[in-house]
This record gives C-alpha cells, structure tokens and sequence, in this order.
C-alpha cells in the first residue's frame, strides 16, 4: 500500500458552518486560539512511511523522543518556520486550500502542498471544503459532511429511527415558544459548535426570554435552523466510540474511551475503561449506534465518526449526545498507543499554559526525565509529550498561551502527572494554566 | 464622572468574579485589562459574561454587532455600556 500524507485541522466545524445558521450570543470577531493551528502534530500517521503534513515543522527534538519510543514517519511542514507562517498572517488549512483552489494548485503559494496531495493517498483528520485529492480518492460531498455533523440533523435523525437522543430543533420563529416549555437546567447547542464552544448551559427562564428576543431578531434578519435545545443529563460517565465507515459502507467498530471533560471543556481521554465497556455491552449501544452509521452512509458520509455518549447516572446507557464524523481525541490517543505499542492503560491528558518566552523543549524533556515522569522505551510508566509547536511560538506579548498535550502511562495518577508537569515548566518560567 | 467609571470598573470585576467562580479575581480589573487575555475569558465564558452585564447595567446588546475588540480594553467596555446605558443616553 502506497504512503499516506496525515494532516489535521482541528477546528473543521468552523468551515462545515452555513453563515445563515441562527447562533448563540457571541461577539462578533472572535478568533480561534493560535495554538488550535498547532495541534496538528497530535495526528499520528499509522506507518514508518507514511507523511505527517504539518502547518510547522515538527520540533525535532520531540521527534526524536517519539522515534526512540517506535514511533517513526516522515514529517513535513507547510512552512519552514513560525516566523514565515507568523510573517503570512499564520493561515490556517482552510486558508490553505482556499488558495489552492483559487490558483489552481500548479503555481499558487502552496503548489508543494498541492503536489503531495496530488500524490498521496489523504489521511484528513477532518474532511474540509476545497480538498484537492489524487485522481482514485474520493471524498464524500460537503452537505454529507454537514449533515453527519450537525446536531440539528442528528438529532432529527436518531429520533426518526427511534434512537434515544432527546432535543429540540430550533428551525424557526415558531419553534421558539418550545424553549418556554423545557424544564431547567437545559442546553442550547449550536449544529456545530465544539467542546469550548458553541453551547450554553440555560438555567432560568430569564435567560430563556433573552435567547428568545435574540434569536428572533436573527430570524427577522434572516437567519433560520442550526440550534438545538437539550435536556440536562444527569451523567455518571461520559464516553465516545470511534467508527470508520469505509467508502463501500462497511461499519467498523474501532474502540471505546471514556472521555474526562470540565463542564463544556474538554479535558481528557481515558482509553482503560474495561468496567464502563462490559455496561454498554449489555445494552443495544452498538445496534443502535450501528443503525446511525448505516444511516450516515445512505446520506452519502463516509469516514471517521466519533459519537459522544454518557453513562447516566440511573445506569441507562444514553448512546448519541451528538456525532462527530471526523477523527477525535479519543482515535487520536488510541493512535498513539498503537503507534508506541503502548499497554491498554493509557489516558490523554491536555492543559492550557502560559510562557513568557519560547519554550526550549529539550529542557523540558530533560526536566520531566529527571524527575522520573518522561516516558521511556522499555517502562511502564510515564508521560509521552505530544505537542510543542503551539509552546515555541516567538511571543510579541508579555505572555503567550499555548496546550501541552500528553499521554499518561502506568498506573500513577493523573493528579501526579500534572504535579510533576508544573514543577517541570514552573523551572522552565512557564505555568500551568 | 470619574468615580462613576470606577464604579462601573467595580461592578465589573464583582460580575467577573462570579462568571470565573474565581473570587481572587477582585480589585483586578483595571481600564487597561484585557478580559480575553488577562483573566482567560473564553468562548464560554462570553456568553454568560455579556448575558450578566446586560442585566446588570440595564442594556440590550445587539450580539450580530457588538465587536469583540470591546472585551480587550476595559475601557472600551465601559464605554460600550454607558453609550448603550438608558440612564446616561
């Protein structure tokens, strides 16, 4: 089988929005965090061949940690440096492929790009608008894109096939009076916000009469669908499934995770759940999940899916909050632990961080090594640094923020690693966030 | 005038405090925070933040409108709210 090129934009539901989609109150203006652009070193290509497109090249140092540990490609970068990806206006993919659609690919800005996409078998962590590809590749159409991922139509369809996933659909003016009805807490998601974005915890009627009248002025203006409204969970544990629906249809099961998050934040990924997996066996999660699957294929989506599920706290197993059809963290971390030929005890842990000054890396790896935490070919135990690009960013601020990714293994806690990390980075002048 | 403005400054940082659940929080806005960079409002926060402000000082903003570059400058929130403020208008 021929090389892949692996490459990541982690915030695809930006480009998967229609501009005419009602919204949550949100300021106009509002960017994405610079070091989401920089995330992309967390998409692990499968094989020694295979190619990790990244938007900078890949700290070698963190690559040569990762090659002591097994974990072998090739990477390559969009621009040579931070200062030139900087010094353009740090363009994320969808700018990329924008202008590669724009100059036809041969002569534009990224004709390098363009080449290896013509080349290569793609590997997207998300399928994006504009996407060239090599002549037998094909990606699913965009309005397939849109509706595996929006929670309007997710929602809509789980309910037709009688799949439990209770919400509202906000389509129009008079689908509003239905958010008086709703019991409180409730909450207001967008078809396509994210974890950190894009949902809102509703918690009184006063709040509701607000939505209401700003929602209503959308429509006048209008804006029409792309919210839903649902009913607080009473959750026990959240977890997700990762899925492949390959392009002939055929649904494959990838694994299960348990997924750590703080309130709408993410915060991290436990793949050890063997507990939460013998429930859900016992329950029709994977006939119901697989029927979802089917149903995405007939709508023309094929690929990566995650779907977000919960334990709830009565022991039901609640099987779609909503659909991701992409890849996640949760494939990202059992990606890893293929890659490293990691045990089944792992968990991904990420943490915002602030720095004065760009990061030296290999003192931070020496740091954490002398502290005994840094992962090592041949232990069990220890943390695997994922990320450095977003941390080594030269800063024109007092401070910089960035996140610090990293696997955990073995069988100390979370709470020890992250103590470790801090004592490690406080040295570096770096903080925790 | 003066001590207005401090005063909105106070009701500020009281309803950041709250927003945050971060009581350390107090006495630290300034006319020159930044609300994003400084204290780590986030895309969540936003919401509930502009929602308090609303009903703490009495106005309606209009969210399609309202510029994000007004929570980068206390200042400039403050002066958002008593231009959009019916008791100053």
């Amino acid at each position: 089988m021929s090389a892949h090129v692996y490459w990541a934009h982690l915030d695809p539901e930006a480009s998967w929005n229609c501009a005419n989609n009602l919204s949550l109150p949100s300021p106009m203006g509002a960017k994405s965090a610079l070091h989401l652009a920089l995330l992309d070193e967390m998409f692990v290509p499968a094989r020694r061949q295979d190619i990790a497109l990244t938007m900078l090249p890949k700290c070698q140092v963190l690559h040569e940690y990762h090659a002591s540990l097994g974990g072998s490609y090739h990477p390559q970068s969009v621009f040579n440096s931070a200062e030139a990806w900087l010094a353009e206006n740090k363009p994320s993919w969808p700018d990329v492929l924008s202008s590669i659609a724009q100059s036809s690919g041969a002569l534009g800005p990224f004709s390098a790009v363009n080449e290896l996409f013509s080349s290569y078998h793609q590997a997207p962590y998300a399928y994006l608008p504009n996407m060239p590809a090599e002549s037998e590749q094909v990606f699913p159409a965009l309005s397939a894109i849109q509706f595996a991922n929006s929670k309007a139509t997710i929602t809509q369809l789980c309910q037709q096939m009688e799949i439990p996933c209770s919400g509202i659909v906000i389509e129009q003016q008079s689908d509003l009076y239905k958010l008086q009805e709703l019991d409180y807490p409730y909450v207001m998601k967008e078809a396509f916000g994210v974890s950190g974005r894009g949902a809102y915890l509703v918690k009184e009627s006063r709040i509701t009469e607000r939505l209401i009248r700003h929602f209503s002025k959308q429509i006048d203006g209008g804006k029409h669908g792309g919210l839903i409204a649902q009913p607080w969970l009473d959750i026990e544990i959240d977890f997700s499934s990762q899925w492949h629906i390959d392009s002939n249809g055929e649904v494959r099961f990838l694994g299960l995770c348990q997924v750590i998050n703080s309130g709408f934040r993410f915060a991290g990924i436990d793949l050890c759940c063997n507990a939460l997996t013998r429930t859900i066996e016992q329950s029709q999660y994977y006939e119901q999940v697989q029927l979802l699957m089917s149903a995405l294929f007939k709508h023309g989506y094929f690929g990566p899916v995650c779907v977000d599920s919960a334990l709830l706290k009565d022991g039901t197993v609640y099987p779609v909050i909503e659909v991701n059809a992409r890849e996640s963290m949760g494939s990202i971390a059992m990606r890893w632990r293929q890659k490293l030929s990691l045990s089944e005890n792992i968990r991904l842990r990420q943490y915002d961080v602030q720095y004065q000054s760009a990061l030296q890396f290999k003192d931070i790896l020496s740091k954490l090594s002398k502290c005994g935490v840094l992962f090592k070919d041949g232990s069990d135990n220890g943390v695997v640094p994922l990320t450095a690009a977003n941390l080594l960013l030269p800063v024109n601020s007092s401070f910089a923020k960035g996140r610090w990714v990293q696997l955990e293994c073995g069988a100390q806690s979370s709470e020890y690693y992250r103590k470790a990390l801090s004592a490690c980075l406080s040295e570096a002048g770096a903080s925790l966030l | 005038m003066e001590a207005q403005k401090v005063n909105y400054l106070s009701e500020i940082n009281e309803l950041l405090c709250n927003v945050k659940n971060d009581p350390s929080l107090a006495g630290q806005v300034t006319e020159q925070s930044n609300f994003i960079e400084d204290f780590g409002i986030d895309s969540l926060d936003i919401v509930d933040f502009m929602l308090e402000l609303e009903s703490q000082f009495d106005i309606e903003v209009d969210f399609d409108a309202f510029d994000f570059d007004n929570l980068t400058s206390a200042k400039r929130l403050v002066e958002y709210i008593r231009s959009h403020s019916a008791t100053e208008a």
